[in-house]
């Protein structure tokens, strides 16, 4: 070797053959092997016969040979017991020889750089990926509150809108209750007095009076057998079906006998009655050419009559089924003299069905009681009666719609 | 009796798509979950039966072509075909494999091949969309599905490989 010391030069030639495990081969142009030597087990090449066809021998040179290129590398060769091997092949007149170089220690050293490098990659991808779905997810997400805040302003939008036509029918219903009244009827004093609180924004209760000529004073309780708009509905349509035979010609007749005027508007209200709503009602007419009070009670609460003495009476006759349950019901009326001094209360279930903290009914004896005691100085008699009923629910939510009229027959 | 026939066939790809653990599966029928990178090129042998011819598979598992170290061609020197792996839930290695296959045609000429999407297995995180396997069909190429886990293509992956080298 050219500018080495011959002991240098072997030196370095034993450092190769001992460090890097040398084994050769020659190779034939008929691809055959013709010699072999050196490290060969080392490389798992124990069993390996000359003459044969090298490429069953070595599978490694499968496709290498004839060479195309002299001399010719193949680097980091996995061999038999995790060996690897250089493979270095040249050419010259005494065949094509293949020399094996163990590389195995510098594998293994580039094996545990690349393997923390791709693990460290690996790492990295799949962190990016969990960021993509992340922000995927978020994305999603932040689209999920943009619509659920949109459907909330729209929620909160119709709720306000609910809300205002549900205050204006408020209005609009207690309009239908008339003021109360104060004067004559023929020649006798009479005062009337309502009261109607819808338990929520609009009810199905309905008071009402009017007078049908000079002598005759009509009055009505009612309550649907529902509450909230369909009530409320219901509520309207049978006060305006009332109030529309006011003006018939035959109205002293429909009124005089108000089991006819009943009749009436059940057929009406019965008709086409698909949500099988009814309305208990408790209609009385006062006439005061006789000072007969002639009522019709459809499955009402019964009135309660205070005599001038203090004695309470029920009116307790009943005149038929609730209006709007069958159109062929039928209706009978019953009547009862009037002296001055008597006050004829009819009220709503949700007066004798007010409930305390423990569940129990305010109940119709409550009710008589509030009417012997009369009035006391300064209060009216239904003042006592509502005040009586928001003592006994002790500041409980009002469960029922409250309707009351109260009708005295003065003494003059 | 007809001589033995030897064909050898490159394992091609980006790291860590599976290529050694499909070798594994095809040649030993195992598989394990630990990771380790091939450094240079490992070869094994898997013999075949092609109607009634036994056929040396001589399989260079090649180390996968990552950002720093691209794939030595030299490798492919004499191969009678190649097998292009990719990792179903991760679409970069598709692009490497569509790559690899590109610069292997420049250098050595239309040598058969079979794609293969490993990981199948994995299908909850299979990020390869539908229409790029559509596309892949519309030019020919005919993605295999495969999961050397499972072992679910790898058998029929191969051996249509060998049936193509030896026309």
């Amino acid at each position: 070797m050219r500018g080495l010391p011959a002991p240098v030069a072997h030196r370095l030639n034993a450092l190769m053959v001992q460090e890097r495990a040398v084994a050769w081969l020659r190779i034939g142009a008929d691809l055959t092997l013709l010699d072999a030597g050196g490290e060969l087990d080392h490389y798992g090449l124990t069993a390996i016969c000359r003459g044969e066809p090298v490429g069953e021998q070595a599978l490694f040179l499968e496709g290498l040979l004839p060479l195309f290129e002299s001399p010719y590398v193949v680097p980091s060769i996995g061999l038999t017991g995790d060996i690897a091997a250089d493979v270095h092949i040249h050419e010259d007149a005494d065949g094509t020889w293949v020399l094996l170089l163990d590389v195995t220690a510098e594998r293994d050293a580039t094996r545990r750089v690349q393997q923390k490098a791709y693990d460290m990659t690996l790492l990295q991808e799949k962190e990016a990926l969990l960021n993509r779905r992340l922000e995927a997810v978020n994305a999603a997400l932040r689209e999920t509150q943009r619509e659920l805040e949109a459907s909330r302003d729209l929620a909160r939008q119709e709720l306000e809108r609910k809300q205002l036509e549900l205050a204006e029918a408020r209005t609009l219903q207690l309009a239908l209750a008339p003021p109360p009244y104060r004067g004559r009827i023929g020649a006798r004093a009479v005062a009337v007095d309502v009261v109607l609180e819808p338990a929520k924004e609009v009810g199905g209760d309905l008071v009402d009076h009017f007078r049908i000529g000079n002598d005759m004073l009509v009055f009505l309780l009612g309550d649907v057998s529902d509450k909230g708009a369909g009530a409320a509905l219901m509520m309207a349509r049978t006060h305006a079906l009332f109030r529309g035979l006011i003006n018939r010609p035959d109205a002293p007749w429909l009124f005089r006998a108000p089991e006819n005027a009943v009749g009436l508007v059940n057929r009406t209200l019965a008709e086409g009655n698909a949500g099988c709503m009814f309305v208990t009602l408790l209609i009385a007419t006062f006439d005061a050419a006789t000072n007969r009070l002639t009522y019709t009670r459809a499955g009402h609460v019964p009135p309660f009559l205070r005599r001038c003495g203090g004695a309470v009476e029920r009116l307790g006759a009943a005149g038929g089924l609730p209006l709007g349950l069958s159109e062929d019901a039928v209706y009978a009326s019953a009547a009862v003299t009037l002296a001055p001094g008597d006050e004829v209360l009819t009220v709503t279930d949700g007066i004798t069905e007010a409930m305390d903290q423990s569940q129990c009914l305010f109940g119709e004896e409550r009710v008589a009681g509030v009417m012997r005691r009369g009035c006391v100085a300064g209060t009216s008699l239904l003042q006592q009666l509502l005040a009586g009923v928001r003592a006994f629910e002790a500041g409980g939510m009002q469960s029922d719609d409250i309707a009351a009229v109260l009708v005295t027959i003065g003494t003059s | 009796m007809t001589a033995t026939l030897q064909k050898k066939i490159c394992m091609l790809g980006a790291f860590s798509v599976g290529k050694t653990s499909l070798v594994r599966r095809y040649v030993e029928s195992v598989f394990s979950d630990t990771y380790l990178t091939t450094v240079g090129v490992k070869i094994d042998k898997k013999t075949v039966d092609l109607a009634g011819r036994a056929v040396n598979l001589i399989l260079w598992d090649l180390a996968g072509e990552d950002d720093i170290s691209a794939l030595r061609l030299s490798y492919l020197r004499g191969a009678a075909g190649y097998v292009l792996v990719a990792d179903g839930t991760r679409p970069a290695t598709l692009d490497v494999a569509m790559s690899l296959r590109g610069r292997v045609e420049a250098d050595y000429g239309p040598l058969p091949f079979v794609l293969l999407l490993n990981k199948n297995d994995l299908a909850g995180q299979w990020a390869i969309p539908d229409g790029d396997m559509d596309g892949l069909r519309t030019n020919g190429w005919w993605p295999r599905a495969t999961s050397a886990r499972t072992g679910e293509g790898v058998e029929e992956a191969f051996m249509d490989l060998a049936v193509r080298t030896v026309r």
